[in-house]
């Protein structure tokens, strides 16, 4: 009796794993609409598809690994809550429109008192270089660190999405509901302001070194 | 062909990799560089600040974990029943996009009932996750942010060049 259960149940879950192969190709309209009725497996899949990219955004914008999942988390409660209200068949992209939520979430945490600009600097992991190298490189990437953390948000958010993210500024002006040139604008401010702020921290070209 | 001003201003703006400048850009950019020193110069100062950026990046790491984690906790801080009905006369989103943290979910509280729920969402996620071309985070994958690619600016600005910032 117990095998016949175990077998019984274990054909369940292959079926159940099959149906959501089949549903995982599903759109992201068709899933929100299931989202909407209360779906929470299409939730999954919804945030299974699209939460590497939006942890990727708000971590370079906020900085913080863990400051961007509870970001993450927030947006994807908000999906849960607005999902009927979702115009399935519109112009507008899904992934926009989450991006959207996750930035302007960063903005607003980055803007609170008390919100602790520290920039987590890269980890530096390549062990070949020479020591001396190593260190410099890691003095550097904390300074470059330390200096974006002191970007106004929507240049941050910007450099963020154009910069490393690699999105057109036409992208991301739909997801700050910016024009291209207002993007530009902010790029354009965000690189002088470092120009500027390396200069005065002594770093003047790349063959300057910290001199 | 692109003026110097023009190029100056879009190295300004997108940086010295190509890939990031808008396509109809770039044609007029690579014959305005094949024949001015001085284009090269800017672009050689702009990749300066690239590499610097570069260097200021934290390089997300999300992996399966991670991600397992993420939406866990948003699973666990779902609020019970179903979501609100539609409303069609509505802009999509407009007021809900302008709303401040304060009014969401607690973060805390996500994070802690997130921790509770990471075994039942796990299972879930697992049955989701081997999605390598719909969800760019299959297997065991890591997604780190991307390196430098080749481009115009590496033909013009050597790998040693761009080393010596950190000597």
């Amino acid at each position: 009796m117990v095998t016949e259960r175990t077998e019984g149940r274990g054909m369940e879950l292959a079926v159940a794993s099959r149906m959501d192969e089949v549903e995982s190709l599903a759109d992201d309209d068709t899933l929100l609409a299931r989202v909407a009725r209360g779906d929470r497996g299409a939730f999954a899949i919804l945030a299974n598809r699209h939460s590497a990219r939006a942890l990727s955004v708000a971590q370079r914008i906020l900085g913080s690994a863990g400051e961007a999942d509870e970001v993450v988390q927030e947006a994807w409660v908000r999906v849960w809550t607005r999902a009927g209200q979702w115009d399935a068949g519109g112009s507008a992209r899904f992934s926009t429109w989450l991006h959207r939520v996750v930035v302007n979430l960063c903005i607003d945490r980055r803007r609170r008192p008390g919100f602790a600009p520290m920039e987590e600097a890269p980890e530096m992991v390549d062990p070949s270089p020479e020591a001396g190298v190593l260190i410099a490189r890691r003095q550097m990437a904390e300074t470059m660190a330390t200096v974006m953390a002191e970007l106004p948000e929507r240049q941050k958010a910007a450099v963020a999405l154009c910069y490393y993210e690699e999105m057109s500024a036409a992208e991301a002006g739909r997801v700050m509901e910016l024009s291209v040139p207002a993007v530009e604008s902010l790029l354009a401010r965000a690189r002088r302001t470092l120009r500027t702020r390396l200069t005065a921290l002594g770093i003047k070209s790349v063959g300057d070194g910290t001199e | 062909m692109m003026k110097l001003a023009a190029f100056e201003a879009m190295l300004g703006t997108y940086g010295a990799a190509m890939r990031r400048w808008p396509p109809d850009r770039r044609a007029a950019a690579q014959a305005l560089l094949a024949h001015s020193p001085q284009a090269r110069d800017m672009l050689r100062e702009a990749a300066l600040l690239d590499a610097a950026l570069d260097a200021a990046d934290p390089a997300p790491v999300i992996d399966d974990a991670r991600l397992g984690a993420v939406i866990a906790g948003a699973l666990a801080a779902l609020p019970a029943g179903t979501p609100a009905p539609a409303r069609r006369s509505f802009r999509p989103f407009a007021a809900l996009e302008r709303q401040h943290w304060s009014r969401g979910m607690p973060a805390a509280w996500a994070r802690a009932s997130g921790l509770a729920a990471c075994t039942a969402a796990g299972i879930l996620v697992g049955l989701v996750s081997p999605l390598p071309d719909q969800t760019g985070s299959e297997g065991t994958k890591v997604e780190t942010a991307e390196g430098a690619g080749t481009d115009l600016a590496t033909a013009f600005v050597s790998h040693s060049a761009v080393e010596s910032l950190f000597q």
